[in-house]
């Protein structure tokens, strides 16, 4: 028990534990679910009084019911007579959630009790888990509508168990990019989605993070074996070796951008042999370029609050402790909050604070690429050049003068018993 | 010529006066002692003149140039050797030595200078992770002569080696202050500072207590030898 006491002291002494381990989840993880209530309240789209546009084709009395049975389940059928307009547009301009056909001959095939097919399409806004969560939750509540009809049908005479169950059915199609995919293309779509949204941001974050440490141990390594002071008494100037120690850690990080990105286009060669689809989140030469620029950006960001954390502590644990808890929160609430809903689906005040995080625009611009949305890629890499400059400025300055030497930032760590 | 000129130095650290109006003057050529207890001001004495630290107050001078106003002058004319300074693990002793001829922009022969100076042999080839403390100080030491400072300025140089290690730096001091070179170190070994030391200072909380050549100052304060003078004038200071 005494060792246990001891051990313990010792643990909790030491803050990074206490904030990584203890208080980094009691509050990430609040504030995660706090920013994802409205995602759900925000559901609008999906929950009751969607807009459905309906070409109902057959105008029978089961075409109506089926109308109703959708009004049941919540949605807002809006009928619409498909002429010559492309139904494509009509769900783009009506800013509608989904469309159904109901076909010719649809109420006549349920007065024969056969079982006729409505084309259901629903519209994917985004590739984002609460587009892909969305258009899933619709989808079950049109198979719901199916069942009220069955139940109406039920009451009718002569109608077979198995056939008031599912009397009518659905063939689903995703609507996507101004596109028209199966409904198993979107599967495999949400497959690639899936594995490319959380696999390269996480693969991202970890290059980027062991980044921050590489340049913030250069410069606690210099501090702590006294070698720092001899250095800065050589006839170069400040400049010259802050840059030499960014371009030192540059070029590890561009050798960990290159190991990222061919695992990363190995990776995406795997997904796209395995599909065989018509659409894909598969990286074009110039995405992948882009993902570069990006991954090269946020690695210089990171060096530079390497850099300061190095300079800020006193030695090499110190300086990777300090940034560690730069680090941490400034990468990992982005990297959540993408992973669990984007960034689209956050309030206001709490959506501009998270913008302000340099590494938001790290995903964000991640997210742009998988969907080669080119201006959003201009803007948030614009953004993080911006943070880039700032920061390596930032770090310029903290590496003037004597608070190289003098400052010592220590996290309250307990002195060892002597 | 002075190679150093101090005047009514003043350095605080928060409110913490660790220099009080330090001011003395070391003459061209030679080795200048510092010499005073734990905490008296020496190393942050030192940092002054190798331009680390800025002065709260007063001024200090290398060769007529101000240590803040004209840095980068005295960076030119000066290698600070810290006490207890590391080493780049990583690096081989030549390749230390490399680095710092090319800092200095000097050629092969600077090189070989320092490896000479070093006196490692061969093992100035071997990555300095794996030297000795004595080995360490001796490459160090290499590194701060081999471009030929007009002042040396040496924080404990000895301090933790033994016995061949300790000669052989006090060999390459004395060696180097006949040539020419400037040396203003501290030591807490009385016997090293009696055989290297033309002139000595005794500091102890932020302020000299005495200054003057050892032979003087012992002559003057009626005692043996340096160790009785320090314990003396400690025991005398407010």
């Amino acid at each position: 028990m005494p060792l246990v006491s001891k051990e313990l002291r010792e643990l909790l002494s030491e803050k990074t534990i206490l904030i990584g381990v203890v208080l980094m989840p009691l509050v990430i993880f609040p504030l995660i679910g706090f920013s994802m209530a409205p995602v759900n309240m925000r559901e609008g789209d999906a929950g009751p009084g969607a807009a459905v546009l309906v070409v109902d084709q057959d105008g029978g009395k089961y075409a109506a019911l089926f109308v109703e049975a959708l009004r049941k389940t919540g949605f807002n059928p809006q009928p619409i007579q498909l002429q010559n307009d492309n139904l494509l547009q009509l769900i783009e301009n009506s800013g509608a959630s989904a469309a159904v056909i109901i076909p010719q001959g649809f109420s006549t095939q349920l007065e024969q009790k056969n079982k006729p097919t409505v084309k259901l399409f629903l519209k994917l806004a985004s590739s984002s888990i609460v587009e892909f969560e969305r258009i899933g939750s619709m989808r079950d509540r049109f198979y719901a509508a199916v069942s009220l009809m069955g139940e109406a049908l039920a009451s009718e005479e002569g109608v077979a168990v198995s056939f008031y169950k599912a009397p009518i059915d659905l063939s689903g199609e995703v609507v996507y990019r101004d596109q028209i995919i199966s409904e198993t293309d979107a599967g495999q779509l949400f497959q690639q989605f899936f594995a490319s949204t959380l696999l390269i941001p996480i693969a991202l974050t970890l290059v980027v993070t062991t980044s921050g440490t590489i340049a913030a141990t250069s410069i606690g390594l210099e501090k702590e074996a006294k070698t720092l002071e001899m250095l800065l008494t050589y006839p170069i100037g400040r400049s010259t070796i802050l840059a030499s120690k960014l371009l030192g850690s540059t070029v590890v990080a561009l050798l960990g951008t290159a190991s990222l990105m061919t695992g990363i286009v190995f990776y995406f060669s795997r997904l796209t042999a395995f599909a065989g689809m018509s659409i894909t989140l598969s990286l074009s030469p110039l995405n992948l370029v882009l993902l570069m620029v990006v991954l090269f950006f946020a690695l210089v960001t990171t060096l530079g609050l390497g850099v300061l954390a190095g300079v800020l502590a006193g030695d090499v644990r110190g300086s990777q402790q300090l940034a560690g808890l730069i680090q941490l929160p400034l990468i990992l609430l982005p990297l959540l909050l993408f992973l669990s809903g984007g960034i689209q689906s956050l309030q206001q005040p709490l959506a501009t604070i998270i913008l302000i995080i340099p590494f938001t625009h790290l995903m964000l611009a991640i997210q742009a690429i998988l969907e080669s949305s080119y201006l959003n890629i201009l803007l948030h890499v614009g953004v993080m050049v911006a943070w880039t400059v700032v920061i390596i400025g930032l770090a310029a300055f903290m590496f003037r003068g004597e608070r190289l030497l003098t400052m010592r930032v220590k996290l309250g760590r307990r002195k060892p018993v002597v | 010529m002075y190679a150093v000129v101090a005047e009514g130095l003043w350095r605080f650290f928060s409110d913490n006066p660790v220099l009080r109006g330090v001011s003395l003057a070391v003459e061209e050529g030679g080795v200048y002692g510092l010499i005073g207890p734990n905490g008296a001001g020496k190393t942050t004495m030192f940092r002054i003149l190798a331009t680390l630290l800025r002065p709260s107050r007063g001024t200090a001078k290398v060769f007529g140039k101000d240590v803040v106003r004209e840095a980068s002058d005295v960076r030119r004319m000066i290698a600070y050797l810290p006490e207890e300074a590391g080493v780049y693990k990583n690096l081989t002793g030549r390749g230390f030595l490399k680095m710092v001829s090319r800092v200095y922009g000097l050629g092969s022969s600077a090189l070989e200078q320092g490896v000479t100076i070093s006196g490692l042999g061969e093992d100035v080839d071997r990555r300095m992770g794996e030297y000795s403390k004595g080995m360490r100080r001796r490459i160090l030491l290499a590194g701060c002569l081999m471009v030929k400072p007009r002042l040396a300025i040496l924080d404990e140089p000895t301090a933790g080696l033994d016995v061949e290690h300790s000669v052989y730096v006090r060999k390459i001091i004395s060696q180097y202050a006949e040539q020419g070179t400037t040396f203003i170190v501290s030591s807490h070994n009385m016997l090293e500072v009696d055989y290297l030391c033309d002139r000595i200072a005794l500091i102890h909380r932020g302020s000299i207590i005495a200054e003057g050549k050892p032979r003087e100052l012992t002559a003057s304060h009626n005692v043996q030898n340096l160790e009785e003078l320090f314990v003396k004038k400690m025991g005398e200071a407010p």
